[in-house]
Protein backbone atom coordinates (compact mmCIF):
# COMPACT_ATOMS: atom_id res chain seq x y z
CA UNK A 1 0.00 0.00 0.00
CA UNK A 2 2.67 2.13 0.85
CA UNK A 3 4.68 1.64 -2.00
CA UNK A 4 2.09 2.32 -4.63
CA UNK A 5 1.60 5.38 -2.77
CA UNK A 6 5.27 6.28 -3.46
CA UNK A 7 5.17 5.63 -7.08
CA UNK A 8 2.16 7.40 -7.92
CA UNK A 9 3.55 10.44 -5.98
CA UNK A 10 6.44 10.48 -8.12
CA UNK A 11 4.46 11.06 -11.31
CA UNK A 12 2.91 13.71 -9.23
CA UNK A 13 6.35 15.47 -8.69
CA UNK A 14 7.21 14.69 -12.33
CA UNK A 15 4.32 17.00 -13.96
CA UNK A 16 4.91 19.59 -11.44
CA UNK A 17 8.20 20.40 -12.12
CA UNK A 18 8.73 24.23 -13.42
CA UNK A 19 8.92 24.87 -16.93
CA UNK A 20 12.48 26.48 -17.46
CA UNK A 21 12.67 29.55 -19.76
CA UNK A 22 16.40 30.09 -21.22
CA UNK A 23 17.20 33.32 -20.56
CA UNK A 24 20.91 33.23 -21.30
CA UNK A 25 20.09 34.38 -24.73
CA UNK A 26 18.17 37.12 -23.86
CA UNK A 27 20.80 37.99 -21.65
CA UNK A 28 23.27 38.61 -24.40
CA UNK A 29 21.39 40.75 -26.60
CA UNK A 30 20.40 43.63 -23.53
CA UNK A 31 24.03 42.93 -22.86
CA UNK A 32 24.66 44.40 -26.43
CA UNK A 33 22.16 46.64 -26.44
CA UNK A 34 23.55 47.96 -23.15
CA UNK A 35 27.05 47.95 -24.80
CA UNK A 36 25.41 50.24 -27.63
CA UNK A 37 23.43 52.90 -25.31
CA UNK A 38 26.58 53.12 -23.17
CA UNK A 39 28.84 54.23 -25.88
CA UNK A 40 26.10 56.76 -27.50
CA UNK A 41 25.75 58.18 -23.78
CA UNK A 42 26.65 61.84 -23.58
CA UNK A 43 28.36 63.38 -20.36
CA UNK A 44 26.55 66.28 -21.10
CA UNK A 45 23.28 67.41 -19.16
CA UNK A 46 22.28 70.19 -21.42
CA UNK A 47 19.80 69.31 -23.99
CA UNK A 48 19.03 71.34 -27.10
CA UNK A 49 15.97 71.43 -28.92
CA UNK A 50 16.89 71.90 -32.67
CA UNK A 51 13.76 73.52 -34.90
CA UNK A 52 13.14 71.61 -37.50
CA UNK A 53 14.85 72.30 -41.05
CA UNK A 54 17.83 73.54 -39.60
CA UNK A 55 21.14 71.43 -40.67
CA UNK A 56 23.71 72.59 -38.39
CA UNK A 57 27.20 72.59 -39.54
CA UNK A 58 29.18 69.59 -39.20
CA UNK A 59 32.67 69.66 -37.34
CA UNK A 60 35.69 68.34 -35.27
CA UNK A 61 34.95 69.88 -32.46
CA UNK A 62 34.31 67.70 -29.31
CA UNK A 63 33.82 70.63 -26.88
CA UNK A 64 30.75 69.65 -24.25
CA UNK A 65 27.57 71.97 -24.84
CA UNK A 66 27.20 74.58 -21.96
CA UNK A 67 23.56 75.82 -20.99
CA UNK A 68 22.63 79.28 -21.64
CA UNK A 69 20.15 81.19 -24.10
CA UNK A 70 19.56 79.67 -27.58
CA UNK A 71 19.33 81.33 -30.79
CA UNK A 72 18.21 79.63 -33.80
CA UNK A 73 18.36 80.66 -37.47
CA UNK A 74 17.07 79.08 -40.37
CA UNK A 75 17.79 78.67 -44.03
CA UNK A 76 14.03 80.76 -44.32
CA UNK A 77 16.00 83.17 -42.57
CA UNK A 78 13.12 82.60 -38.99
CA UNK A 79 15.09 83.93 -35.68
CA UNK A 80 13.90 82.05 -32.96
CA UNK A 81 15.08 83.08 -29.35
CA UNK A 82 14.62 79.61 -26.89
CA UNK A 83 12.34 78.38 -29.36
CA UNK A 84 10.00 81.09 -29.76
CA UNK A 85 9.67 83.01 -33.30
CA UNK A 86 10.73 86.71 -32.97
CA UNK A 87 11.27 87.68 -36.19
CA UNK A 88 11.67 86.69 -39.92
CA UNK A 89 13.46 87.97 -43.07
CA UNK A 90 12.40 86.27 -45.29
CA UNK A 91 10.65 89.03 -47.17
CA UNK A 92 13.59 91.96 -47.25
CA UNK A 93 16.75 89.32 -46.29
CA UNK A 94 18.27 91.89 -44.56
CA UNK A 95 18.20 93.27 -41.22
CA UNK A 96 16.03 96.14 -40.81
CA UNK A 97 15.57 98.33 -37.56
CA UNK A 98 12.65 96.64 -36.66
CA UNK A 99 13.81 93.17 -36.93
CA UNK A 100 16.79 94.12 -34.94
CA UNK A 101 14.76 95.70 -32.24
CA UNK A 102 12.61 92.85 -31.81
CA UNK A 103 15.35 90.12 -31.39
CA UNK A 104 17.41 92.45 -28.95
CA UNK A 105 14.75 93.02 -26.85
CA UNK A 106 13.77 89.64 -26.02
CA UNK A 107 17.34 88.74 -25.56
CA UNK A 108 17.83 91.83 -22.98
CA UNK A 109 14.54 90.38 -21.01
CA UNK A 110 15.78 86.72 -21.24
CA UNK A 111 18.74 88.01 -19.91
CA UNK A 112 17.50 90.13 -16.62
CA UNK A 113 15.38 87.02 -15.84
CA UNK A 114 18.45 85.13 -15.95
CA UNK A 115 20.35 87.84 -14.35
CA UNK A 116 17.86 88.08 -11.35
CA UNK A 117 17.94 84.36 -11.36
CA UNK A 118 22.00 84.35 -10.71
CA UNK A 119 21.51 86.65 -7.57
CA UNK A 120 19.75 83.69 -5.80
CA UNK A 121 21.45 80.92 -7.64
CA UNK A 122 25.56 80.50 -7.89
CA UNK A 123 25.45 77.79 -10.35
CA UNK A 124 23.69 79.98 -13.07
CA UNK A 125 26.99 82.38 -13.18
CA UNK A 126 28.02 81.39 -16.61
CA UNK A 127 24.60 80.62 -18.21
CA UNK A 128 23.64 84.56 -17.90
CA UNK A 129 26.22 85.01 -20.14
CA UNK A 130 25.97 82.19 -23.03
CA UNK A 131 24.30 82.19 -26.05
CA UNK A 132 23.89 79.37 -27.85
CA UNK A 133 24.09 79.73 -31.73
CA UNK A 134 21.90 76.93 -33.40
CA UNK A 135 21.80 77.81 -37.23
CA UNK A 136 21.54 76.45 -40.72
CA UNK A 137 24.69 75.23 -42.21
CA UNK A 138 23.87 77.10 -45.59
CA UNK A 139 23.56 81.00 -44.26
CA UNK A 140 26.22 83.71 -44.71
CA UNK A 141 28.36 85.30 -41.82
CA UNK A 142 26.43 88.65 -42.14
CA UNK A 143 23.54 86.93 -40.70
CA UNK A 144 25.64 85.26 -38.19
CA UNK A 145 27.52 89.03 -37.87
CA UNK A 146 24.19 90.57 -37.02
CA UNK A 147 23.10 88.43 -34.42
CA UNK A 148 26.27 88.37 -32.29
CA UNK A 149 26.37 92.33 -32.42
CA UNK A 150 22.82 91.96 -31.06
CA UNK A 151 23.63 89.90 -28.59
CA UNK A 152 26.47 91.78 -27.43
CA UNK A 153 24.36 95.13 -27.20
CA UNK A 154 21.74 92.51 -24.84
CA UNK A 155 24.95 92.14 -22.56
CA UNK A 156 25.97 88.65 -23.60
CA UNK A 157 29.63 87.85 -23.54
CA UNK A 158 30.56 83.93 -24.83
CA UNK A 159 28.90 83.00 -28.08
CA UNK A 160 28.82 78.67 -28.85
CA UNK A 161 28.57 77.60 -32.03
CA UNK A 162 26.55 74.71 -31.78
CA UNK A 163 27.61 71.88 -34.45
CA UNK A 164 27.38 68.30 -35.19
CA UNK A 165 30.11 65.94 -33.50
CA UNK A 166 32.22 63.34 -36.10
CA UNK B 1 24.17 -0.58 0.94
CA UNK B 2 21.95 1.52 -1.59
CA UNK B 3 21.86 5.08 -0.75
CA UNK B 4 18.49 7.11 -0.61
CA UNK B 5 16.50 7.72 -3.95
CA UNK B 6 16.74 11.64 -2.79
CA UNK B 7 19.63 11.63 -2.23
CA UNK B 8 21.00 9.78 -5.74
CA UNK B 9 19.25 13.14 -7.31
CA UNK B 10 20.54 16.29 -5.18
CA UNK B 11 24.07 14.80 -6.40
CA UNK B 12 22.82 14.76 -9.92
CA UNK B 13 21.25 18.28 -9.89
CA UNK B 14 23.55 21.02 -11.82
CA UNK B 15 24.00 24.19 -10.22
CA UNK B 16 22.88 27.04 -12.10
CA UNK B 17 23.54 30.82 -11.67
CA UNK B 18 19.80 33.08 -10.81
CA UNK B 19 19.79 35.34 -13.98
CA UNK B 20 16.85 37.44 -12.97
CA UNK B 21 18.14 39.61 -10.61
CA UNK B 22 21.21 40.66 -13.13
CA UNK B 23 18.17 41.02 -15.66
CA UNK B 24 16.11 42.93 -13.66
CA UNK B 25 19.31 45.30 -13.06
CA UNK B 26 20.28 44.95 -16.78
CA UNK B 27 16.34 46.39 -17.92
CA UNK B 28 16.60 49.38 -15.55
CA UNK B 29 20.14 50.58 -16.92
CA UNK B 30 18.11 49.92 -20.50
CA UNK B 31 15.54 51.72 -19.56
CA UNK B 32 17.48 54.86 -18.01
CA UNK B 33 19.90 55.34 -20.74
CA UNK B 34 17.32 55.15 -23.64
CA UNK B 35 15.91 57.82 -21.79
CA UNK B 36 18.91 59.98 -22.17
CA UNK B 37 20.59 58.54 -25.19
CA UNK B 38 21.60 61.51 -27.03
CA UNK B 39 21.44 59.54 -31.06
CA UNK B 40 22.91 63.00 -32.32
CA UNK B 41 26.26 64.21 -31.39
CA UNK B 42 26.14 67.64 -30.87
CA UNK B 43 29.12 69.97 -29.35
CA UNK B 44 29.93 73.63 -29.75
CA UNK B 45 32.90 76.00 -30.76
CA UNK B 46 32.91 79.07 -28.61
CA UNK B 47 34.24 82.35 -29.44
CA UNK B 48 34.74 85.18 -27.29
CA UNK B 49 33.15 89.47 -27.05
CA UNK B 50 33.30 90.49 -30.73
CA UNK B 51 36.92 92.94 -31.13
CA UNK B 52 34.64 96.02 -30.70
CA UNK B 53 33.19 94.90 -27.62
CA UNK B 54 36.36 93.53 -26.21
CA UNK B 55 38.10 97.06 -27.11
CA UNK B 56 35.69 98.93 -25.39
CA UNK B 57 35.74 96.25 -21.62
CA UNK B 58 39.40 95.55 -21.92
CA UNK B 59 41.78 98.27 -22.63
CA UNK B 60 44.64 97.43 -24.70
CA UNK B 61 47.66 95.96 -23.69
CA UNK B 62 50.90 96.23 -26.55
CA UNK B 63 53.27 94.63 -24.66
CA UNK B 64 52.90 91.46 -27.50
CA UNK B 65 54.56 91.70 -30.84
CA UNK B 66 52.34 89.20 -32.38
CA UNK B 67 48.23 88.82 -33.20
CA UNK B 68 47.57 86.45 -35.97
CA UNK B 69 44.68 88.05 -37.89
CA UNK B 70 43.05 86.46 -40.69
CA UNK B 71 41.00 87.73 -43.05
CA UNK B 72 38.36 85.42 -44.80
CA UNK B 73 36.61 85.61 -48.59
CA UNK B 74 35.56 83.31 -50.98
CA UNK B 75 38.54 83.75 -52.78
CA UNK B 76 41.67 84.08 -50.68
CA UNK B 77 42.64 83.71 -46.94
CA UNK B 78 45.42 85.97 -45.67
CA UNK B 79 47.53 85.22 -42.75
CA UNK B 80 48.66 88.45 -41.10
CA UNK B 81 50.31 90.08 -37.99
CA UNK B 82 47.87 92.72 -36.95
CA UNK B 83 50.82 94.15 -34.86
CA UNK B 84 52.54 95.34 -37.39
CA UNK B 85 50.10 95.19 -40.36
CA UNK B 86 52.12 92.69 -42.01
CA UNK B 87 51.12 90.23 -44.23
CA UNK B 88 52.16 86.26 -43.16
CA UNK B 89 51.34 84.43 -46.00
CA UNK B 90 47.90 84.17 -48.53
CA UNK B 91 46.13 80.56 -49.77
CA UNK B 92 43.37 81.00 -52.69
CA UNK B 93 40.40 79.27 -51.68
CA UNK B 94 38.47 76.39 -52.87
CA UNK B 95 36.13 75.05 -49.93
CA UNK B 96 35.28 71.87 -51.59
CA UNK B 97 38.79 70.51 -51.68
CA UNK B 98 40.19 68.13 -48.66
CA UNK B 99 44.11 69.47 -50.23
CA UNK B 100 42.80 73.28 -49.28
CA UNK B 101 42.04 72.09 -45.38
CA UNK B 102 45.45 70.22 -45.03
CA UNK B 103 47.22 73.78 -46.16
CA UNK B 104 45.21 75.57 -43.82
CA UNK B 105 45.95 73.57 -41.04
CA UNK B 106 49.66 73.27 -42.32
CA UNK B 107 50.18 77.27 -42.30
CA UNK B 108 48.57 77.23 -38.98
CA UNK B 109 50.66 75.01 -37.68
CA UNK B 110 53.75 77.00 -39.16
CA UNK B 111 52.27 79.95 -37.30
CA UNK B 112 51.88 78.49 -34.07
CA UNK B 113 55.48 76.90 -34.34
CA UNK B 114 56.71 80.65 -34.30
CA UNK B 115 54.42 81.85 -31.50
CA UNK B 116 54.21 79.06 -29.86
CA UNK B 117 52.46 81.44 -26.28
CA UNK B 118 50.00 82.53 -28.52
CA UNK B 119 46.33 81.17 -28.39
CA UNK B 120 44.48 83.90 -29.86
CA UNK B 121 42.96 84.71 -33.25
CA UNK B 122 40.70 87.25 -34.80
CA UNK B 123 38.52 86.22 -37.72
CA UNK B 124 37.52 88.67 -40.37
CA UNK B 125 35.60 87.23 -42.74
CA UNK B 126 33.41 88.62 -45.31
CA UNK B 127 29.70 88.89 -45.44
CA UNK B 128 28.85 86.75 -47.64
CA UNK B 129 31.20 83.18 -46.25
CA UNK B 130 29.18 80.28 -46.00
CA UNK B 131 28.70 79.63 -42.35
CA UNK B 132 29.67 75.75 -42.53
CA UNK B 133 33.34 76.54 -44.71
CA UNK B 134 33.72 79.53 -42.08
CA UNK B 135 33.15 76.27 -39.44
CA UNK B 136 35.75 74.02 -41.42
CA UNK B 137 37.64 76.90 -41.27
CA UNK B 138 37.50 76.89 -37.49
CA UNK B 139 38.18 73.72 -37.12
CA UNK B 140 41.86 73.86 -38.76
CA UNK B 141 42.81 76.73 -36.54
CA UNK B 142 41.72 75.09 -33.53
CA UNK B 143 43.64 71.99 -33.43
CA UNK B 144 46.21 70.11 -35.92
CA UNK B 145 44.91 68.13 -38.19
CA UNK B 146 47.51 64.86 -38.14
CA UNK B 147 47.15 62.58 -34.72
CA UNK B 148 46.49 65.41 -32.88
CA UNK B 149 46.77 65.35 -29.08
CA UNK B 150 46.47 67.89 -26.32
CA UNK B 151 49.87 69.49 -26.72
CA UNK B 152 48.84 70.27 -30.48
CA UNK B 153 45.94 72.90 -29.54
CA UNK B 154 46.32 75.49 -32.03
CA UNK B 155 44.49 78.66 -31.76
CA UNK B 156 41.70 77.73 -28.81
CA UNK B 157 40.32 81.82 -28.74
CA UNK B 158 38.40 82.51 -31.78
CA UNK B 159 37.54 86.64 -31.76
CA UNK B 160 35.51 88.03 -34.89
CA UNK B 161 36.49 91.85 -35.42
CA UNK B 162 33.72 92.72 -37.68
Amino acid sequence: MIGKRFIRNRKRRAKKEMFDLELNSLLDILVILLVFLLKNYSISEVQLKINQGIRIPDSVSKSLIEKGVTLQLNKDLEVYVDEKLITSLKKSGVWNFSNKVKVRNELLSLKQNLEKIKMEEKGLKDMADVVNFIMDKDIDYQHINQLMKISTDAGFEQFKFIVLGG
Amino acid sequence: MYSLPSARRKKKKVSRIDLIPILDVVFVLIFFLLFSVQLIHVFEIGTDLPVFKLEQTQPKKDKKKFELKIFVDNSRIRFTNSKNQQLISSINVDWDDKDFLTKINEEVVKIKKENPEETRVVLTPKKDVNYQNLVKFMDQLRSKKTNPTKADKLFEQIIFEN
